[in-house]
């Protein structure tokens, strides 16, 4: 069940018919006809403020469509983290606090669940107020021993974290991180960008990768330690597949690389401060508050099917505008 | 025997480690090998756990060559399943020697033996439990080649048929199964070689279906490598191969998995959804099965339903284990059953 389309098609003939409360929730439509897209706006990568619904052409299937509504940053956000425990290393404690400073910066009305993965999945904090949410904590951990975490499932995570129940009115995003890898899933990659499609969350990714050739010298005592390919890498299109068709932003850091020191033994140098990844998180927080989400009343169009949308602002000026590929109803 | 030490991948897996390498010149308490050797054969089933970390391990395994060659003049079989629950323990990365030779040095053990293969069946016994889980060990390391290192030695020595003529020999049909999955290792383990080695790691799984011991597992690998090679109705027909109730519960659950994403390629939900429910019934609470039905069932145009089989899945009990996370391990699965019988075998 590779194809996309086609199985979008057959399925909305039932959601139409049955299920149209959650699949408003699902499938981002806010009322029965009413489609709600983020939308963000970037000129020379800042975000553009002050636009309005006359800035903006949007259509959905080739049809133009009227725009009822823009707003925000004033709608609450339902934010899924998703967090990737193996392969961590030296990240662990910079990670965990990633995940904190997002707790701490969302606000009274927006909520909060955490799901880690790895050699099992686990939702460590179900969806509840942001401010209610209990810090995330990651145990340090020495590895030795035969590694049961070697096991990943990155992509049955992603789909078990994106399949959320969603109310109107409330934005949907899900932040997740990951070293890359997925070594035990069921699912594959096509299964998940397909799930993701037709729900109505934005996908933000930090991936956390080795970086195989380090400019910085090695430290004293040490010499630099070559990487060799891992053949087992989800393949990097996959993210960004993933973020440019739900309008979300992939952020790439190379925190790490390895020396060898005088001894034999491998030692994972870290490159990032103590708010290292944490930035990288409080950044896609950022963009995604400061798109705007687009409402349209769905016209001349089927509603049944795949809906190929396109949006760009008309006011003068260079833009980039990044809003979700499409939607399945 | 064992002598290559290069896994890139998972090399890279097993280098995010914390440790800080000046540590390794510290004593793990004054604990030799061999010291810990006695409280093994002593019944304390803690001891390499509680003394072997990742920093004690390189002080332990500095003086390995002389500790194993003074026990190659006082051989035990309690040192082979030693040294597994070792290795075990301690091995950091497939760049460690000391793992390796540890390794090596069981596997010399156990066939160094007084009697030839096949004519003492205690010793028969022995040496194939140790081999199987050691091979099942580096299985769980995703290691291939490690595993064509340790089944190198063997090819002539275990046999899957009694040979004619006859002579010296294990027999025993699980070295087939074994040498299948090291193919179907490497073949999964870089999606540019799978086309090429997917289908002779099948036609190795082929052999390994005439045995009735491993028939239900080559049948059920060789339709997820169809599966993974996009031949959903070929992973189907394979399936069909199955015909006697599965003993093992890994493989039963495999099995329904397998058939589910097979139906699921040919675009029958329906069928497939059954199939997942099948996975259930065998392992209640499996994320895979529940993350496959969730994927279905938003297909299918039922959120509600996924909905509820997400949720389901991300709150599943800690305790249960997931079959389907057994499968890229193989026989590592038993690897505490086999160390046990070697155990007692060492008394």
């Amino acid at each position: 069940m590779t194809s996309r389309r086609p199985i979008a098609l057959a399925a909305v003939v039932v959601a139409a018919a049955q299920l149209q409360p959650m699949v408003r929730g699902q499938q981002f439509r806010a009322s029965v006809d009413a489609v709600m897209v983020d939308v963000s706006v970037t000129s020379n990568n800042r975000p553009v403020a002050g636009l309005t619904a006359a800035d903006f052409e949007l259509t959905d299937n080739g049809v133009r469509q009227t725009i009822i509504d823009v707003s925000g940053e004033a709608l609450p956000i339902d934010v899924t983290l998703i967090v990737d425990t193996t392969g961590t290393g030296v990240l662990q404690s910079s990670l965990a606090a990633g995940v904190n400073r997002i707790l701490k910066s969302l606000r009274d009305v927006d909520r909060a669940r955490i799901v880690t993965f790895g050699h099992r999945i686990n939702e460590v904090a179900p969806l509840a107020p942001a401010r209610t949410v209990p810090a995330f904590a990651l145990e340090p951990r020495v590895y030795h021993g035969f590694q049961s975490d070697v096991v990943t499932t990155c992509f049955d995570a992603l789909v078990l974290s994106l399949v959320t129940p969603s109310e109107p009115g409330r934005r949907q995003l899900a932040m997740l991180f990951t070293a890359g890898r997925d070594t035990a899933s069921l699912l594959d990659a096509d299964t998940v960008l397909d799930v993701a499609s037709r729900t109505n969350t934005a996908v933000f990714v930090v991936r956390g990768m080795f970086d195989p050739n380090p400019r910085e010298p090695a430290p004293e005592g040490t010499t630099p330690r070559t990487i060799p390919p891992d053949r087992l890498l989800i393949p990097v299109r996959f993210f960004k597949d993933l973020t440019v068709s739900t309008g979300g932003v992939e952020q790439v850091v190379e925190p790490t690389y390895l020396v060898r020191n005088d001894t034999g033994r491998q030692i994972i140098r870290s490159r990032l401060g103590d708010d290292g990844l944490e930035q990288a998180f409080v950044r896609m927080l950022d963009a995604f508050r400061s798109s705007y989400v687009l409402r349209y009343t769905l016209q001349g169009v089927p509603r049944a099917g795949w809906h190929e949308l396109k949006v760009r602002v008309t006011k003068p000026g260079r833009y980039d505008v990044r809003a979700r590929k499409g939607y399945g109803a | 025997m064992i002598t290559l030490l290069r896994w890139p991948g998972l090399l890279l897996l097993l280098s995010l480690v914390t440790l800080d390498g000046r540590a390794a010149t510290q004593q793990p308490a004054g604990v030799s090998l061999d010291e810990l050797l006695s409280q093994y054969e002593a019944g304390d089933r803690q001891a390499i756990a509680r003394v072997v970390s990742g920093r004690n391990y390189r002080v332990l395994v500095r003086n390995l060559n002389d500790t194993l060659s003074r026990w190659s003049r006082d051989r035990r079989p309690s040192q082979t399943a030693f040294l597994l629950e070792f290795v075990r323990t301690g091995v950091i990365d497939l760049k460690d020697d000391a793992a390796l030779k540890a390794l090596g040095a069981a596997q010399e053990f156990v066939m160094a033996r007084r009697d030839p293969p096949g004519r003492n069946p205690a010793q028969d016994d022995l040496e194939l439990t140790w081999h199987k889980a050691a091979v099942g060990l580096v299985q769980g390391l995703s290691a291939p080649m490690l595993v064509d290192d340790l089944l190198g030695p063997l090819r002539r020595r275990i046999v899957a048929t009694p040979p004619v003529p006859a002579r010296d020999v294990l027999v025993d049909p699980w070295i087939v199964l074994a040498d299948a999955i090291a193919l179907e290792q490497r073949a999964f383990a870089d999606p540019r070689t799978l086309p090429s080695e997917g289908p002779r790691a099948i036609r190795r799984f082929d052999d390994a279906a005439a045995f009735t011991g491993t028939r239900a597992e080559a049948i059920v690998r060789t339709s997820w490598l169809l599966v993974r090679l996009g031949q959903h109705a070929n992973a189907l027909a394979a399936l069909e191969g199955l015909r006697d109730p599965i003993d093992d519960r890994s493989v039963r659950c495999w099995s329904a998995l397998v058939r589910g994403r097979a139906l699921e390629g040919l675009d029958r939900a329906e069928a497939a959804t059954r199939a997942y429910e099948d996975a259930l019934v065998v392992a209640p609470h499996s994320q895979s099965a529940l993350a496959a039905l969730t994927a279905l069932e938003i297909r299918r145009g039922r959120p509600d339903v996924a909905v509820r089989r997400a949720a389901e899945a991300r709150q599943a009990p800690s305790s249960t284990v997931d079959p389907w996370l057994q499968y890229g391990s193989a026989d590592y699965r038993f690897f505490r059953e086999r160390v046990e019988r070697l155990r007692t075998a060492g008394r």
